[in-house]
């Protein structure tokens, strides 16, 4: 059976509530919404719309490959 | 139809300061020549995230302009051939968001607190 863990609180979008736009620029902001393996965390953990989850899909995408963020978890210092 | 670019290019971090710097000014006169060429950001030398041929560090350099559908090939090609850019992307051009270190904080704030309920 699944654990009841209390009152669940919304999340609310990160990018929705601060007005701006995903972009593979702004690694500090990538770097919170990957986890530490380098994966995408899923929306379902971060609360990020699917709007603005679509956008990061693709912003993480590019940092990768200009070399901002990395691919696999061998090359995370 | 002409749109504005960017285009994102990574030289060789372990070359000397003004080789670089003489082909960042490369770049910019084939642009100024085969587009409307708007700017330069200079985002400095940085340590690649993973190793591009066998090299650790690059010098990223941003250059926004203006220009037809057909400026992409062209770019791809003159960025080929030189050996001392280890990786390019040319995307259209978009934003850049302004990001305080306030928003960063709370951000980081929250995390914790969504961690700590779960």
């Amino acid at each position: 059976m699944r654990k009841k863990t209390g009152r669940k609180r919304k999340k609310i979008c990160f990018f929705c509530t601060n007005n701006i736009n995903p972009s593979y620029k702004s690694e500090a902001i990538l770097k919170r919404l990957t986890t530490e393996r380098g994966k995408i965390v899923p929306r379902r953990m971060t609360g990020t719309c699917a709007k603005h989850q679509r956008k990061l899909a693709s912003a993480v995408k590019r940092a990768r490959h200009i070399a901002i963020l990395p691919f696999v978890p061998e090359n995370i210092s | 139809m002409k749109r504005m670019y960017e285009s994102v290019v990574i030289f060789d971090g372990s070359l000397p300061d003004e080789t670089l710097t003489r082909e960042q000014v490369k770049v910019e006169k084939f642009l100024q020549q085969n587009a409307e060429f708007e700017r330069t950001d200079v985002w400095g030398k940085r340590t690649l995230a993973y190793e591009i041929k066998k090299k650790k560090s690059g010098y990223y350099c941003l250059f926004l302009f203006k220009g037809e559908g057909d400026i992409f090939e062209k770019l791809h090609n003159t960025y080929k051939l030189n050996q001392k850019i280890l990786r390019h992307m040319t995307v259209l051009y978009e934003k850049e968001p302004e990001i305080s270190k306030e928003l960063l904080d709370r951000k980081s704030a929250s995390n914790d607190s969504e961690e700590g309920e779960q």
